[in-house]
């Protein structure tokens, strides 16, 4: 698998008078085509920040993204137009994401018209054709959001983002605002697109479960930064940094042979306005050693594409 | 949320029978004039101070003009002042709340101190400076009632838009790359209608009153023009002898003002976003 987004030192700084705010400081990763690549962390970690960053729904501070080898921060006008076709999204708040004074057919039609996509004809067409890959009923194109369910809602947005053919989808907690039971449709739903479309997935979750059952690779974030990242089994079996194994123990599980012990994390996530020296996790880490106070450990591989940033491992 | 706020506000008895009372007011102000038998100078020594009569439904003033011609086209003035004005208001409001609100940052702190200044600014004051460097005359006295009054607008319409732009299909907007200047008519400023319309509607009795209020200290429309205000000054000069003269102009002139403000209480429940 081809690399298709590549994104190298990524931060976003927030300012306000003389604070600021580092919401996401410094990330670096790729991913390939064809890829679901989840990202989580708790709230406040950043990874929604990152999402926006990367497609430059808020203008990165610093770093780089390439997307098939073309860098993407460096584009405007007409040029970023043409790549946003490229790139889409599908957010958390499945209403909120759609125009409320719009029909369910008027918002999925809405990208064909700002790119000209077709005559008028054409693009009804499409917007039914659309309706029907994510499992609308087409007679529901003269609806309005408010008269859906939150899971058709999702439906409606990711109608939205797929009438532009992008190769690469960013879904923003796309079911965390679902009820459980509609949860395992719509990641059902993501997960058979991307069979059928090719699409490469960048999966942000705050629920480990959901992205174990999506995601090939996933990235463990915490305070702006990647703490670790690999293979979803990979990860998943053989954690090492202790936040990801915090976090891992938090998982419920089936099985009762595997006897594990739930780490327990103490306080909240720090402030990202001051963030501690050195690891940012090293107030909380339980295995802390001096040197995690002094020096921030850099994201490193650790063998078979597994990456980490621990001094201890 | 049309269908909705529709049926809300005809739920409202008092809001849909002032909102008929207003269209009926509207219709008298463009249509009345041509259907009067008298024009609002014509002086008829013959016939001053008369009560009502069938010849003169409201009774005639101290030139014998008819009260009721000189009311008819008293509400045109007020219309046309009103509306003159609440449509400087809306454009200038909405332009500058939308800029602030949508740009941020510079523009937005530049837009609203100088709105800050406006709006501690007496503005009757204000408005009596305008007319007396432009003059007095229904378009100045328009020009100055619309650039006092779209203050308030302005600051209602910036806090919707800085409230609407955050939300999500703002977002999903910029992702697809649709332009700001789409974004800002299409996504956002449909959502601030239903504020826009209520205080509209509440703008225009005030800008009725303004007007009448300049009238009151001769700063108003220059006579013989006729406006509520310069009725009722000139009645309440007769009132004791000739009460019609006061009468009538006051009763139609606050009749005039609790139907526009009946009918923008009962747009106001109907969008309040409270219920819904």
């Amino acid at each position: 698998m081809g690399e298709l987004l590549r994104v190298e030192g990524l931060k976003k700084h927030f300012t306000k008078g003389r604070q600021t705010l580092k919401a996401v400081d410094g990330i670096t990763f790729d991913i390939r085509r064809g890829e679901c690549l989840g990202l989580v962390g708790e709230s406040g970690s950043g990874k929604s920040t990152a999402a926006r960053a990367i497609l430059r729904l808020h203008e990165p501070t610093a770093g780089k993204v390439t997307f098939e080898g073309k860098d993407f921060l460096k584009m405007d006008g007409p040029q970023l137009r043409e790549m946003r076709r490229q790139m889409q999204i599908v957010f958390q708040d499945p209403f909120s994401s759609l125009v409320p004074h719009w029909s369910a057919g008027a918002n999925i039609i809405e990208p064909l018209r700002v790119h000209k996509i077709g005559t008028q004809q054409e693009r009804e067409e499409e917007v039914l054709r659309l309706m029907e890959l994510v499992g609308l009923n087409t007679k529901a194109i003269g609806t309005f959001p408010h008269e859906f369910s939150g899971g058709q809602q999702q439906r409606i947005g990711i109608a939205r983002a797929l009438a532009l053919k992008p190769k690469f989808l960013v879904c923003d907690e796309p079911v965390s605002a679902l009820d459980v039971s509609i949860q395992a449709q719509i990641l059902n739903l993501l997960q058979s697109l991307q069979e059928e479309l090719g699409l490469t997935y960048l999966f942000i979750a705050h629920n480990l479960g959901v992205v174990e059952h999506i995601s090939h690779r996933v990235a463990v974030m915490y305070l702006g930064q990647i703490m670790e990242l690999a293979e979803t089994e990979e990860l998943f079996h053989h954690t090492l940094h202790p936040y990801s194994q915090a976090l891992m123990s938090a998982v419920p599980r089936i099985d009762v042979d595997q006897k594990r012990e739930r780490i327990h994390l103490s306080g909240e996530i720090p402030s990202p306005l001051n963030p501690p020296s050195g690891c940012s996790f090293h107030p909380r880490c339980p295995v802390a050693r001096p040197e995690c106070k002094a020096e921030r450990p850099v994201l490193r591989d650790v063998g078979s594409g597994h990456w980490v940033a621990c001094h201890l491992v | 949320m049309w269908v909705r706020a529709w049926r809300k506000f005809l739920r409202n008895k008092l809001a849909v029978l002032s909102g008929i009372f207003v269209v009926l007011l509207i219709l008298t102000a463009f249509v009345g004039p041509f259907l009067l038998p008298y024009t609002y100078d014509g002086v008829d020594y013959a016939a001053v101070y008369q009560g009502p009569s069938l010849k003169h439904w409201f009774g005639t003033d101290e030139l014998g003009r008819d009260i009721l011609s000189r009311l008819v086209y008293s509400l045109r003035t007020a219309m046309t002042v009103a509306f003159g004005a609440e449509s400087i208001t809306l454009v200038a409001g909405v332009a500058v709340g939308a800029l602030a609100g949508y740009m941020g940052g510079r523009v937005d702190n530049l837009l609203m101190r100088f709105t800050d200044i406006m709006f501690a600014f007496p503005s009757f004051l204000f408005n009596v400076m305008l007319i007396a460097v432009m003059g007095r005359g229904m378009l100045t006295i328009f020009i100055a009632i619309g650039l006092t009054s779209w203050v308030g607008l302005a600051r209602l319409v910036r806090a919707e838009v800085l409230k609407i732009k955050s939300r999500e299909f703002v977002e999903a907007g910029h992702a697809m790359g649709a332009s700001h200047w789409d974004i800002v008519t299409r996504y956002i400023l449909p959502n601030v209608l239903g504020p826009i319309i209520v205080t509209m509607s509440f703008g225009v009795p005030g800008a009725m009153m303004t007007e009448s209020a300049l009238s009151l200290i001769g700063m108003g429309v220059a006579p013989p023009a006729p406006s509520f205000g310069a009725l009722i000054t000139a009645g309440q000069r007769f009132v004791l002898s000739y009460p019609h003269m006061l009468l009538w102009p006051a009763l139609i002139f606050a009749f005039t003002l609790l139907a526009f403000t009946w009918m923008g209480d009962g747009l106001r429940d109907a969008f309040d976003p409270r219920d819904q």
